[in-house]
Order: structure tokens, then sequence, then C-alpha cells
């Protein structure tokens, strides 16, 4: 089992090679730098799982998920400074995206928009909940439904 | 607002100058009556003058009246004089009864635009009294014949010149009030206008302050979501993740441990500074001129304080002093560029306490500044405590704010 820290480049897009290992690919959205960190590190630390790129905008996630072909799972938060993750959400699905799409947030999810999970979601998880068990239970609640 | 104290100084003025016609008039009429007694030999002619020049020195006390703002004894005293002639002139001659009735009314006219409804009541009361005895004097008593030893034009030349007269003082008294009147009225209006003005602006500086305040509670929001809060979501996070690794047998590693504690520390840190940003906590423990100089240290331009001798400060005076000088030191850093440095001067001044703060920097359009939303915010602080903020800023000099708050009544100074 990976147990390091990942760091991701701090500000930029980052795009990495797929494993090639089957592992499930997953791209994290988020505007904070030190969440971005620890999720790297928790996505590591999951057997199964690998961080494939991350972006700290939505609309940088978007160009960068059209580009990559090797995406299973968006993590992605709800508050970014450009689009909000809810419309990156829309977006995805508007382009014919197969990737399982999970919002993020600190807030409630009582505090989101009524309609935040209409489109292109299959999943919510509280930020400080995030597991490497919370990520695999995630997973397989969407792929059961979807 | 109305200067009451302009106000009664107008119509004071106006009531002296009243008495002052009156008694100019009884002087001329005494000197008339005396020297035509000795022109026509008439010893009780000579009386009657006298009489009349004893009761408009009764009259004399109005004036130090007046210089006191007394203006009730003012009205007694002049209605004592006024009414006394007449009493003297109808006793000497009850053909001029009629005449010395108009007399009476002279003090009523002025008394009804000086004087109060009860005090009012009590003038016009006295009045009837002294009219009654006029009336029952002149009908009763057998005079002096005066009027008989002189040839009868002049007597009614005389009384011409009295009615003539009378009716110049009366006018001239109503002419007064209409004046007081009329500057009350300006007065009041003036006053209106400027209560509207201040009541507009009043209202705009409230809507300022509250839309500072949410803005304000939505900068602590995101700072706080955005900061420590994130922080403390990560670290969350991964002491989660380090408690899994440990269960699983694996150890983890001394850099995940600074890692966590560097974001432990970094969201204290941020905590710290939010806190300090929403009120600074040196400002109550160790007073304004500490907060300033904490402040300057913080700034990233050379700040110089001199912090004098001021009076005493009340903790809402010393919190709007210190977010006043924050906003103009954060200015300096944002506007003035890194090479500039800045004075940061506070002390008493004639007007109250003066508070500046001048930088060196390449300053710049002053109409642009006064209607920047830190000019108006630090505006809003300073006059909400009655002071006046200004900012003179021009392409080349430099910027300056000064801030003078008035002194509070009962403040002390310290030294």
């Amino acid at each position: 089992m990976r147990n390091e820290l990942v760091s991701p480049n701090d500000i930029s897009t980052t795009v990495r090679a797929p494993g090639g290992d089957g592992a499930i690919g997953v791209f994290v959205v988020d505007d904070h730098p030190a969440f971005l960190r620890t999720v790297a590190s928790v996505i590591d630390a999951t057997v199964g799982f690998t961080l494939v790129g991350t972006a700290e905008s939505g609309l940088a996630a978007l160009d960068a998920l059209a580009a990559h072909d090797r995406v299973d799972m968006v993590l992605l938060d709800v508050n970014l400074p450009d689009v909000s993750g809810i419309e990156v959400a829309r977006r995805l699905a508007d382009a014919g995206a197969t990737a399982v799409v999970v919002l993020m947030s600190t807030a409630d999810p009582a505090e989101l928009p009524a309609d935040a999970f209409d489109r292109g979601v299959a999943g919510f998880l509280a930020k400080e909940r995030l597991t490497t068990q919370e990520l695999r239970t995630i997973w397989g609640a969407a792929n059961d439904v979807s | 607002m109305i200067e009451s104290a302009g106000l009664q100084r107008t119509s004071l003025a106006e009531l002296r100058s009243q008495f002052r016609t009156e008694q100019i008039a009884s002087w001329i009429a005494a000197a008339g009556v005396v020297v035509l007694a000795i022109g026509f030999d008439e010893p009780w002619g000579l009386l009657l003058g006298v009489g009349v020049g004893v009761m408009a020195i009764v009259r004399l006390p109005s004036f130090a009246a007046v210089d006191r703002n007394d203006v009730v004894a003012a009205m007694w005293w002049e209605a004592a004089g006024t009414w006394g002639i007449a009493l003297v002139v109808v006793g000497a001659i009850p053909d001029a009864t009629p005449i010395m009735i108009l007399n009476l009314i002279g003090p009523l006219v002025i008394g009804a635009v000086y004087l109060d409804a009860n005090q009012m009541k009590r003038l016009i009361s006295a009045g009837v009294v002294v009219a009654v005895a006029l009336g029952a004097l002149g009908f009763r008593s057998e005079g002096t014949g005066i009027e008989d030893a002189i040839p009868e034009w002049s007597f009614q030349f005389i009384m011409i010149i009295y009615l003539a007269f009378h009716v110049i003082v009366t006018s001239a008294s109503l002419s007064g009030a209409n004046r007081v009147r009329r500057a009350t009225l300006d007065a009041v209006v003036d006053a209106n206008e400027a209560l509207v003005e201040a009541d507009a602006e009043l209202r705009e500086s409230r809507r300022r302050v509250i839309s500072a305040g949410d803005r304000e509670r939505v900068r602590i929001e995101r700072n706080i979501h955005d900061g420590a809060q994130q922080r403390l979501v990560a670290l969350a996070v991964q002491l989660q993740l380090a408690s899994q690794l440990v269960r699983d047998g694996n150890p983890v590693t001394p850099e995940q441990l600074d890692a966590m504690h560097v974001e432990s520390r970094e969201a204290l840190d941020e905590l710290r500074e939010l806190a300090r940003g929403i009120y600074p906590s040196i400002l109550t423990e160790r007073g304004l001129e500490d907060a300033l100089r904490s402040v300057s240290h913080r700034s990233p331009n050379p700040v110089e304080i001199t912090y004098d001798r001021c009076a005493e400060l009340s903790s809402d005076d010393a919190a709007a002093i210190y977010f006043i000088c924050l906003e103009a030191l954060q200015n300096v850093a944002k506007h003035a560029g890194p090479g500039a440095s800045a004075k940061l001067t506070l002390g008493d001044g004639d007007d109250g306490l003066v508070v500046s703060i001048v930088d060196d920097g390449p300053g710049c359009d002053p109409t642009v500044i006064s209607s920047s939303r830190g000019v108006l915010n630090m505006a809003d602080r300073a006059g909400a405590l009655g002071g006046d903020l200004t900012v003179d800023s021009s392409p080349g000099r430099g910027t300056r704010v000064t801030m003078v708050l008035p002194h509070r009544s009962g403040a002390s100074v310290v030294g």
C-alpha cells in the first residue's frame, strides 16, 4: 500500500498518465491546495484507485477532462472560483462524460441548491468524511445506481 | 439647526432699539414741555415736564434688563414708565385723556412679540387697570389749566405732534416685531434645510454602514471557509488517514505528522489573523498606542508614529481611530507603492483630537479618492463619533488623511 503524501502541483491543472493497472482513475477539482494535497494522499492510500489529475477551477477542469480519457471518477468541489461544481457537473453530462461525478463540500448537503443533484451528479461527499473506505463506498454506490 | 443664541441676540437688539426710540421720544417731550413752560412762564408746565422726565427715568432699568436677557422685567419697566407718563399727563391735562389712552397700547404691542401667553395676560390685566385709572383720572381731575395758559393752537399742535409720533413709534414696534418673526422664520427654514440635508447624509451613511457590515460578514465567512476551515478539514482527513494506516499496520511517517502540524499551525495563524481583523485584542489589552505600533510593524511600508499627549479616549473612539489608521495604512501599502513611507501623528489640536496619516507616495486624483469605498468607510467611522475626516492628495504630492475628533465633555487630558 502506498502511504506517502502526494503533492500535486500547487496551482496549475495536472494531468497524469493512467496507471495502466486497471485502477479507478480519480480526477480532483478543488481550489484549496491544502485539501487537494490531502485528497491526493487519501487516493494514493486507497487500493485500486489512482489520482489521474487535478484542477483548481471549474473551467480548467472542463478543459482537462475533455482531453482526458482515463477518468472514472471526478471529485468536484461545489464552491469553485469561476463556475460552480454543480455547473461543471451539468456541462460534463451535456458533453456525454461517463465518469462518476461526486460533489464535495464542507457545507451541509441541505444547504446546496435543490437542483444540485438533478443532472450529472452521482453522489455527495462531506469533505471532512473523506477516507479510503468512504471513497470506495461512494464508488460502489454510484456504480450500483448508475 | 436653529442658532437660537443668534436669533435671541437679533430679537433683543430689536427690543432695545424700540425702547430707545420711545425713550428719545419721552426725553424730547419732557424737554419740549419744559421749554414751553419757561416760554409761557407756566409753573405747572414746568412740573409736567419734570413729571414726564421722571417717568422716563423710571423706564431706564428696562435697558439693563434687556442686557441681562430678562425680557419680562424689561417689559414691565417699559410699561411702568410709559403708563406713568400717561398718568402724569392726564393728571395735569384731563383733555389729553383720549390720546393718552393710546399711550397704553405701546408696551402691549411690544409685549405681544416678546412675552408668552401667561406673561402677556398679566401685562394686559395691568394695562386694563391703568386704562380704568386713566379714565377715572381724566373724568374726575380738574387739571392744572395748563392748556388754558397757552394758546389753543399750540396745545392742539402738541397733541397732533404727539399723535403723529405715536403712529411712528407703534409702526416701528410692529415693523420690528415683523423683522423678528421673519428672522425666526428664516432661521427655521434654514434649520429645516440643514436638517433635511443632514438626514439624507445620515440615511446614506447608515446604508453604507449596514452595507459595510454585510460585506465584512461575507469577508469573514469567506476567510473562514477558504482558510482555517479548509485546513481543519484537511487535517481531519489526514488524521483519519493516519489512524487507518496505523490500524493497518503501517507506520505514520514524520513527514505526515509534520504536514498535519503545518496544517494545524496555519489554521491557527489564519484564525488569529481573522480575529485581529474583527477586533484586535491588543487594542483592549494594551491600548491604542501599542495597537497602532503593532499595525505599523506589520505594514510593508516604513511607518513613523508620533503619539503625542492627548485626551483619554473611550473604547469607541480608540476603535474608530485604530480602524481608520489601519485602513489608511493599508491604502498606503496598496496605492503608494513599496518605496513610500508614512507618518502617523496623533495629538491634541484646537478643535479636538487630530489624527493624520501622511505618505510620500505618488498621490492621485482627489476626486477618485473621495468616492472610494475605503475612504467612505473611514469618513463614516469618523462621522459616527461626531468627527470629520478629510483626504488631500494630488499627483506627485502624496496623500494626507486627517481626522479631527471633538473632545468629549469631561474628557481628561493625560500625558
